[in-house]
């Protein structure tokens, strides 16, 4: 297990020194996953609970479509969407492809469905304790929605970091979209595939390890406020 | 605002949302996309890049950083094909073949010899095919066959692995990982297809850059020599910017022609890999 | 967003009694018959009570008449308003009532808000209801962390500051102390002297007949008797409303 002693030394002498390399990648890393994440919330959450609280027809299939979609492998989200930026392709013309907002794109479009599937799990089991009473003090469906997703506020973070946590951790769709390009399109998860392909594994190991330290005190600092707000 | 709930409350789709969020997004990506600056995309081999090369010269070469370079490492085949969909505006590849098609099929403009260096086949320190030091390439892959001794193959299309199958075809063999146990394909790059040659202590061919760089030697040594046939070309080909007007022609050229200047032909020469000399160009 | 309703809704409304009339009634849930051809008139502003043993449709006739249930067969009416303006008009005090996850004060500016209140009503509205209902101390405590007794006071408090014409009340002292119930018992008794009409559920007789002057007997679903609550207590004409009465 001695490799590991060796990561962790690697991962306190890289966060000491405040490698400048590693300070770029780290930060591009968190602007493209925290975007994601931003906008896939937005865009989930409400999705979500429009389709739990309002009838459509086909709202079944969508439902199971988005289930579904929470498994997406990332690697073939990430072809999906390199085909559509491509010049070649349908939005080529944004020339798009290997920029950080390719692989914003990317990866919000993986967590979408994470976000959206709980979202519309929550509000629908919190709609049924809650809606005769909304209704009765005069709520309209679109109040309810916007009551709903209040009142489920800590389910709705835990489903956030669950977002957060998956877009994180992929590293197939950033490397297809983004093109792990120095100074420009490396984020973490690619610099841990590329270092081990190079056959650094201990730096590749503690570049992990720095990746999960930074999740951990996202984690946290969520964690603190919830108890804040338990605590009003 | 009020209008839109009043749509919302009325269609009660969900849809709407939906849509006007994609539309903020997607003008957003547009404003992000105009700011472009000069960008050069060179589609390149994971032996180039995993070696270092670019890291060292594009700063040589673009020293007042007036142009973004990026340089996108994947399999020879998959570098051609991304210049193919318009995707980069030239290729560094090394595979003549290959090269000549991209050109005839008017996907490039001219082929550009840039620079060289070997193919070498490595293997564990225990030599189990009992390779002797002076064998030909082609001895050492008829041992291995007749070992069956562990060789890992890229598998991937690239460069390497197609000269790969080329020795192979110059001593008869076709390889098949199904009937042969001891020939194994990754589909991975080279410093990967490294990894697992020395996890499984077989033998591997790799090009001489990657090589120099890969950081996880152990149990491994080089076992070939100088055949011509490991002789590892790399070509420059600026993409055809007919089929897509967007393509950086001019930088493109620009740096083909930089690189074959003399500033550059020092620059490439210089590069050191743990202080031997990466890339080769003939007078 | 602002309510969409904002036409509609007009916080100075003038509370005129409108007599209630049912007629034939039936409601059916997952097929269950749970009120079978219910009629009943009410033309004077008392507090009316709905009593009957477990599973008799005690809820289920509120909530029908509140508009939560769609009914199956037959018609209820108020007057002459309609259905959607009736809705504006009622507040529901339901058997468990839901408080929001926020503080006393914010339940109760919630509904202001969702009838666009300006701020300075909401204030007084607000500041009103927290004196009446005595839950002004805890104003920013959260709402669940609040006794029965409190947490029904608050639900009261929040239907109160809608100042609604009807107001609809479904087991509102179960499971309190005596003194919340005594409290809760002046608060409607207070509500209806504003001139709001009120109907409400409950099993304990002793407040029925307390607080109310007429009363429905259900029974599996049925309207059995609608009368004086003086004489449901001292002479009911159903042998049903006899028994029921006796085993308590």
């Amino acid at each position: 297990m001695s490799f590991l002693s060796d990561a962790i030394v690697s991962a306190v002498y890289l966060i000491a020194n405040l490698d400048r390399d590693l300070i770029e990648i780290i930060s591009l890393s968190l602007t493209i996953t925290l975007s994601a994440t931003l906008f896939a919330s937005v865009i989930g959450i409400i999705l979500g609970s429009a389709v739990a609280l309002y009838n459509f027809p086909g709202r079944n299939v969508f439902t199971l479509l988005i289930n579904t979609f929470m498994g997406f492998p990332p690697v073939v989200l990430g072809l999906f969407v390199y085909l559509l930026l491509s010049r070649s392709g349908p939005l080529g013309m944004l020339g798009l492809l290997y920029t950080p907002t390719a692989m914003i794109i990317a990866q919000t479009l993986l967590i979408l469905p994470i976000i959206i599937a709980l979202t519309r799990q929550t509000i629908f089991e919190v709609n049924k304790e809650y809606n005769e009473q909304l209704r009765s003090l005069g709520a309209e469906k679109f109040q309810i929605m916007k009551t709903l997703i209040w009142e489920s506020r800590l389910t709705v973070m835990t489903i956030i970091l669950a977002g957060y946590g998956r877009a994180n951790a992929e590293v197939g769709a950033v490397m297809i979209v983004g093109g792990n390009i120095n100074h420009a399109t490396r984020v973490m998860t690619t610099t841990i595939a590329h270092e081990t392909s190079k056959g650094n594994l201990i730096l590749a190991l503690s570049l992990g390890i720095i990746l999960i330290l930074i999740a951990f005190f996202i984690n946290f600092a969520m964690q603190k406020i919830e108890s804040i707000s338990e605590q009003r | 605002m009020l209008n839109l709930s009043r749509y919302i409350m009325k269609r009660k789709y969900a849809n709407a949302i939906k849509i006007i969020f994609l539309g903020a997004i997607f003008t957003t990506s547009f404003a992000l996309a105009e700011k472009k600056p000069n960008i050069l995309t060179i589609s390149s081999t994971t032996s180039t890049n995993d070696s270092g090369f670019y890291d060292y010269i594009v700063p040589i070469y673009n020293k007042d950083s007036a142009l973004q370079v990026k340089i996108i490492s994947v399999g020879t085949g998959q570098a051609l094909e991304i210049a193919k969909r318009g995707d980069a505006d030239m290729v560094i590849v090394h595979h003549k073949e290959s090269e000549v098609d991209f050109v005839k099929n008017s996907h490039g403009l001219k082929r550009h010899a840039l620079m060289y260096n070997k193919f070498v086949m490595v293997g564990p320190l225990s030599n189990p095919a009992n390779i002797k030091t002076n064998d030909s390439i082609f001895t050492i892959l008829k041992k291995i066959k007749k070992c069956e001794c562990n060789f890992i193959s890229r598998g991937d299309n690239s460069g390497t692995h197609k000269r790969e199958l080329e020795l192979w075809g110059r001593i008869d063999h076709t390889p098949d990982s199904k009937r042969n146990k001891w020939y194994k394909e990754t589909g991975l790059g080279m410093g990967q297809t490294l990894n697992i040659t020395t996890a499984l202590l077989g033998y591997t061919l790799s090009d001489s850059a990657t090589w120099l760089n890969f950081h996880n030697k152990a149990g491994l040594k080089v076992f070939s020599g100088n055949d011509e046939m490991l002789r590892n070309i790399y070509t420059a080909i600026a993409v055809n910017p007919e089929k897509y007007p967007h393509i950086n022609v001019e930088q493109a050229e620009a740096f083909i022609k930089w690189l074959h200047s003399e500033e550059g032909r020092n620059a490439i020469v210089s590069y050191r890999i743990q202080g031997t000399q990466a890339f080769y160009i003939d007078n | 967003m602002k309510n969409i309703n904002k036409k509609e809704n007009n916080t100075k409304h003038q509370k005129n009694f409108l007599p209630l009339s049912v007629n034939k009634v039936s409601l059916i849930i997952n097929e269950k018959k749970l009120l079978k051809e219910i009629s009943f008139n009410v033309k004077k502003n008392n507090i009316l009570s709905i009593v009957g043993p477990n599973g008799s449709g005690k809820t289920s006739l509120l909530k029908a008449l509140h508009g939560i249930y769609k009914l199956s067969s037959g018609s209820i009416s108020w007057g002459d308003c309609s259905i959607n303006e009736i809705k504006k008009m009622q507040a529901m005090i339901f058997q468990n009532p839901l408080l929001l996850k926020r503080s006393v004060k914010d339940n109760i500016t919630y509904v202001l808000k969702i009838r666009n209140n300006t701020k300075s009503e909401i204030l007084n509205k607000t500041n009103e209801a927290l004196n009446l209902c005595n839950i002004n101390e805890l104003q920013n405590q959260q709402a669940h962390t609040l006794s029965g007794g409190e947490k029904q006071k608050l639900a009261i408090a929040r239907a109160w500051v809608l100042d609604p014409n009807i107001l609809f009340l479904d087991e509102p002292t179960l499971n309190l102390d005596p003194p919340s119930v005594y409290e809760i018992e002046e608060l409607i008794i207070n509500m209806h002297a504003k001139n709001t009409f009120v109907i409400f559920s409950s099993h304990d007789l002793r407040q029925v007949r307390k607080l109310s002057k007429e009363i429905v007997f259900l029974y599996d679903g049925k309207l059995i008797e609608k009368t004086k609550s003086k004489k449901f207590f001292e002479s009911a004409e159903s042998d049903l409303a006899k028994s029921f009465l006796q085993t308590r």
